[in-house]
């Protein structure tokens, strides 16, 4: 029974000595010449120490969360693709639902103004 | 294949509400009513095709979605509720010039998440439909926008509601590593297999209580027993009060049937185990709603309470885990839920000068202004408490013998002097609508007939309590 995990172990063994490897080599190999600039922390754009009370688009985040939906359905697509001919007329059924569905939301979004800059 | 023909009723509510979704952007403001009438087409389509098809969908054998007997009867029960639910939101909603067709949008995908839940026989399509019902519920507890209290519930609950999701699916996690399947077939098979006599059991046991555990925690949660019970006074107080009616009404029906079936098909063995859990969950249920409703004022805390008070009878019945034991707790959670969508109904369509009711004290004096609803009200709260000739009556009385059935005799009498505790803060209600000075800014949005109609029902449906029984007893055997 525990023997089937033996892989497993194998394998956590054999990546924790691969990764310290790798990162030592990274240390003691790599040429090392700090300035300000390349320690300071950043963060995405933002300065990362200062006032979190600071006037932002709000627009940008409604964009950027509607991409992030139509961005998680090419994560459905994609899988669907490879096997599509193995799933044959019941998968193209699904995926055109699932489209169709993902269809309404648009219309919706874009109906009530989610998409409009100003 | 799946058979298609079995989900006729999920797929009429999806396509009406895809429907709805695209027409109503293009309806003008005045017409977006219009939407709210779909909505309760599908309603009422919906649940001729589950009546129609009543003999027909028994015949399927999916193990991945069940549409036997028991899931039909619940999920024809949740379609009418929610029908009746709708009707008491859109009046108050028209009336408060709070009207948004979303509202009833989202509670259709609050039906397919109770749905899927009612009919799920595989793990993840429980989680599926858990998680959609309890998406559509944060967006419809933050409806109320503009109230500060309204969008604290809406967070509060999202934030535990991610974190039980989370036990739930750590559980889940579990019993897949253990049994390999998510079936609920095959795991309790799996699970009926083992020897708990011979000395390897104990890695496998110590993991399925494990599993169990987290499992019941989260659907306590979701259910809101005892000690997980903290967001339920916030979350009823702080959104409307036809939000606070839906919440408290048909989520609990589909979490019931979730606890019911999670315990009857998959940890049947474990019935040692579980029994310990529910037996401390509906102890402190019960203690810590009864005693802790006494000193509210606000009527949807004291309702949250009560609430809380209410599951903790209803674990209680399917504590015992006999038969007799899992038909009480379910002609229980049937009675409560009839009767609060009626006590709350008939709360919204009263308004406490411009705005909803909020405190017992709103409701002084009815009596002398409205003596129908007084004694409407008055009927409905009687029957919470247990009075005879009423339906609440019968509920603690099949609960009671059924925990003498099975010789707990001691927790039967505790439930009885808990039930008279509990008398006192309905009894309170009743005392300041017949004895208290009329407040002048109480008035009546609406007479509903609807209201009338049901009560009425109701009251005779307590006169022969068999027909519900016989109905509970009828889906459970058909588990």
């Amino acid at each position: 029974m525990l023997l089937e995990y033996l892989p497993v172990l194998i394998f956590l063994i054999f990546a924790i000595i691969f990764a310290a490897i790798m990162l030592s080599i990274g240390f003691t190999l790599g040429k090392n010449n700090p300035n300000t600039e390349k320690n300071s922390p950043y963060e995405c754009g933002f300065e990362a120490f200062e006032d979190s009370r600071m006037k932002f688009d709000v627009r940008y985040y409604l964009v950027a969360i509607l991409f992030i939906i139509f961005d998680l359905e090419i994560a459905f697509l994609f899988p669907w693709a490879v096997v599509v001919h193995e799933i044959g007329f019941i998968g193209i059924i699904s995926m055109a639902l699932f489209l169709l569905i993902l269809v309404v939301g648009f219309i919706y979004e874009w109906k009530k103004g989610a998409l409009e800059w100003d | 294949m799946i058979n298609f023909l079995y989900i006729i009723p999920e797929i009429i509510i999806m396509t009406v509400l895809s429907f709805v979704i695209v027409l109503d952007s293009f309806f003008s403001k005045n017409n977006k009513k219009i939407s709210y009438y779909f909505v309760q087409l599908s309603l009422f389509l919906c649940s001729y095709y589950i009546i129609d098809n009543f003999n027909f969908l028994n015949k399927n054998t999916s193990n991945l979605y069940n549409t036997s007997i028991f899931s039909n009867i619940f999920k024809l029960f949740i379609t009418l509720s929610l029908a009746l639910i709708l009707h008491y939101t859109y009046k108050f909603l028209q009336y408060f010039k709070k009207y948004e067709s979303e509202y009833f949008m989202i509670a259709l995908f609050a039906l397919i998440g109770m749905m899927i839940m009612v009919s799920s026989e595989h793990l993840l399509l429980l989680y599926l439909g858990i998680e959609l019902l309890s998406l559509s519920l944060y967006s419809l507890i933050s409806f109320n926008r503009d109230s500060i209290f309204s969008s604290e519930a809406a967070i509060k609950y999202y934030i535990l509601g991610a974190i039980a999701s989370g036990f739930l699916l750590f559980g889940i996690s579990l019993i897949y590593g253990l049994t390999g399947s998510l079936y609920y077939v095959e795991i309790s098979n799996q699970i009926s297999s083992l020897n708990f006599s011979s000395s390897e059991y104990t890695l496998h046991a110590v993991g399925l209580i494990f599993a169990l555990t987290f499992i019941l925690i989260s659907l306590a949660f979701k259910f809101g027993a005892a000690p997980f019970h903290m967001w339920i006074p916030d979350v009823y107080h702080g959104s409307l009060i036809t939000t606070t009616l839906l919440l408290s009404t048909v989520p609990k029906i589909a979490v019931f049937i979730i606890i019911i079936k999670i315990i009857n098909s998959i940890f049947s063995n474990l019935y040692i185990f579980w029994a310990d859990i529910l037996f401390i969950l509906s102890i402190l249920s019960i203690i810590v709603g009864n005693v802790t409703a006494i000193v509210q004022t606000n009527i949807k805390r004291m309702l949250a309470y009560s609430t809380i008070a209410n599951i903790g009878f209803i674990l209680l019945g399917i504590f015992t885990g006999s038969i007799e034991g899992y038909k009480a707790a379910m002609f229980y959670t049937i009675t409560y839920v009839l009767f609060t969508i009626a006590a709350f109904g008939l709360l919204s369509e009263l308004k406490n000068g411009e705005s909803p009711i909020e405190e017992i004290t709103n409701l002084s004096g009815l009596n002398k202004q409205y003596p129908i609803l007084a004694f409407i009200f008055m009927l409905l709260m009687l029957s919470f408490i247990g009075i005879p000739p009423l339906l609440g009556f019968h509920a603690k009385l099949f609960i009671i013998q059924s925990l003498i059935l099975t010789s707990n005799i001691f927790l039967s009498i505790f439930a009885v002097l808990m039930t008279v505790i509990g008398s006192y803060y309905y009894l309170r209600v009743i005392k300041v609508m017949y004895f208290d000075n009329l407040d002048n800014k109480l008035s009546c949005i609406s007479t509903s007939y609807i209201t009338y109609l049901y009560v009425f029902l109701l009251v005779l449906l307590g006169l022969f309590p068999d027909i519900l029984g016989q109905i509970s007893y009828y889906s459970i055997s058909n588990l």
